[in-house]
């Protein structure tokens, strides 16, 4: 759309305050840009504890494009390391999870232990001028974590973490707290989505308020059939109410939709069409056989809110769901519902089951969502039009704590927020040393 | 030696696979339903090791009532995936029968084609079958269907399997 040669510059005149054009969806160079000043700058979620609980657990992920490694070495120090071999860049761990006290490339047996240091090169006397020293695995300058969720950054220079988190901070607190008297662990699988299209497409659909109706039309029809439910969520009534359930840009990139006081009754209706739900006459603490169950019944669907924290975390539900960028047209997401340590069995296996009425391939939204994307990719063809909006409810934003900007639920402030913050990473290229 | 030979299954279960495959590919998931068990249980794992889903994710555990749900959502208008639906074709491999007490346990390898908005998925796996039966022949108990891909990820289900 114009001739600024440096890419990061291109992006930034494709983003304007509430309008974004279709090229940051599809320039490669665009994405590559995004990797280096995003991805690489700042800090990116990489693990839930739960995950590498012991020592010499690790799971391989990536940052960005970036393969890394996430374990906990001898000492149980979580550390975040590129999955590439320092001599000639074969991948060192080939596998998605597991537990190693070392890690060797096959290709010419360089070997690493669980901290990454270079402790086994073949026939070393050929290398009599390296300093074995500095060939360990490249680590993540910062590595920090927060009440168990696990965040690295390439870049040495970014602020802590609870600092990044900011105005996510009291949600991701609600949202690690809403299983009372349990702490959470992500479940032994994952729902893992591909779709052929950009990794914006998801950060925005995770704190959009305005699809539900028509992209998940199907999902409250069938509720509205189960339940005797009022399919619309939101009705045009509740557009003027103020204390209806909102939409949020939280600062530093981070959003949020929350609708914690509006559905809780719609939802309770809703487990109890599930399999193994309570009848309706049952007494709760006798059917789970803990004295708390009623709250811990309440609480299968989550927190109600959806949190996003830039650019690839976003609590949904009782998920955590991560974006891995692949390319510029294609994008993972791997979706990972939490369970309740040491919660009855009964009380797990309704979240599972809440979480799977909607979520992955076989969910009853999810796979809509991922028809929105194709078609949102289909139509970008469209040359002649190059904009996209996210305008809706930009002057009745109202101004909350710490810079917040606060509309109603179907608004796109989170949005503008997301790409506010886009703005401010894209335009340090080159200042920041990483 | 025993179980270094198949034993390929009775011509009543092959019948009944190739009726519901035939149900399926012709997306009259309606008649499809009326092969099924009332404690009828539709699997697709996430991971095909697991012998119980309850206590993981899946891809779908449905019981009777949700997998008709299932279908009232595919055969609906609301349905965006279903706009327009996914032609397919399953091709069954040999059923070879694992177990025959109460119920017969079924193993049949399948690959599917599934077109739809100028694309062809590709879809492959074990189809399990628990079978029971009764006095209107045999009925499905339990379906399982292991993808080769189940633990990758996925973009969708294009029809039901």
């Amino acid at each position: 759309m114009n001739a600024a040669s440096d890419p990061a510059e291109r992006a930034l005149q494709m983003v304007d305050e509430d309008r974004v054009h279709r090229d940051i969806y599809r320039d490669p160079e665009a994405f590559v840009a995004e990797m280096d000043l995003i991805f690489s700058r700042t800090w990116v979620y990489v693990a839930h504890e739960s995950e590498i609980a012991e020592v010499g657990d690790y799971k391989s992920t990536r940052i960005g494009t970036q393969p890394v490694i996430v374990n906990r070495d001898r000492q149980g120090r979580i550390r975040v390391m590129l999955n590439r071999c320092r001599h000639r860049a074969a991948t060192v761990c080939q596998l998605r999870s597991g537990n190693a006290t070392s890690f060797r490339c096959q290709y010419h047996g360089w070997t690493y232990d669980a901290s990454g240091d270079l402790v086994g090169v073949p026939f070393p006397e050929g290398y009599e001028h390296r300093d074995r020293d500095e060939l360990g695995l490249m680590q993540a300058p910062r590595v920090e974590s927060y009440r168990g969720l696990v965040f690295a950054s390439l870049a040495a220079d970014v602020p802590p973490l609870v600092d990044h988190l900011g105005g996510a901070r009291p949600y991701i607190d609600r949202f690690l707290d809403h299983l009372p008297g349990h702490q959470l662990v992500v479940a032994d699988q994952a729902h893992r989505m591909v779709f052929d299209g950009n990794w914006k497409l998801q950060m925005e659909n995770g704190v959009d308020g305005y699809h539900a109706n028509f992209t998940h039309q199907s999902f409250f029809a069938l509720m509205q059939q189960a339940t005797g439910e009022q399919s619309r969520y939101i009705s045009s009534k509740d557009e003027a109410r103020s204390a209806g359930p909102i939409s949020a840009s939280l600062g530093n990139g981070h959003g949020l939709l929350d609708q914690s006081q509006a559905a809780s009754g719609v939802l309770r209706q809703r487990l109890r069409t599930l399999q193994g739900a309570p009848p309706d006459e049952a007494d709760l603490t006798a059917y789970f056989g803990v004295p708390d169950a009623e709250a811990l019944f309440n609480a299968t669907p989550g927190p109600g809110f959806n949190v996003a924290v830039f650019p690839n975390l976003q609590l949904i539900g009782i998920q955590i769901r991560e974006i891995l960028p692949v390319a510029v047209d294609r994008t993972e997401v791997v979706i990972r519902p939490m369970l309740g340590q040491g919660a009855p069995a009964a009380i797990n296996r309704l979240r599972l089951r809440y979480h799977e009425l909607f979520y992955g391939i076989g969910g009853f939204g999810q796979p809509d969502d991922m028809e929105m994307f194709r078609r949102v990719d289909a139509g970008l063809d469209a040359t002649s039009d190059g904009w996209l909006w996210l305008d809706r409810g930009r002057r009745r934003e109202r101004t909350g704590p710490e810079g917040s900007r606060t509309g109603h639920i179907t608004d796109e402030a989170p949005q503008r927020g997301q790409y506010a913050r886009y703005r401010e990473l894209m335009a340090a290229g080159g200042e920041v040393n990483g | 030696m025993a179980d270094l030979v198949a034993e390929v299954a009775e011509p009543g279960v092959t019948q009944l696979l190739a009726t519901e495959s035939m149900l399926l590919d012709q997306r009259r998931f309606s008649d499809w339903l009326t092969l099924w068990a009332p404690d009828g249980c539709y699997w697709i794992p996430v991971d095909p090791d697991l012998v119980d889903g309850r206590d993981a994710v899946n891809h779908v555990l449905d019981d009777l009532g949700r997998l008709r749900t299932r279908v009232d959502r595919l055969l609906g208008p609301a349905a965006h995936t279903e706009e327009p639906p996914a032609r397919s074709a399953r091709v069954l491999g040999t059923t070879i029968t694992l177990a025959s007490s109460e119920l017969t346990h079924v193993v049949t390898p399948f690959v599917l084609t599934a077109h739809r908005h100028g694309r062809t998925a590709l879809v492959s796996g074990h189809y399990h079958h628990h079978l029971r039966t009764t006095a209107d022949g045999l009925r499905i108990v339990t379906k399982r269907v292991d993808l080769i891909d189940a633990d990758a990820p996925l973009n969708s289900l294009p029809t039901l399997l």
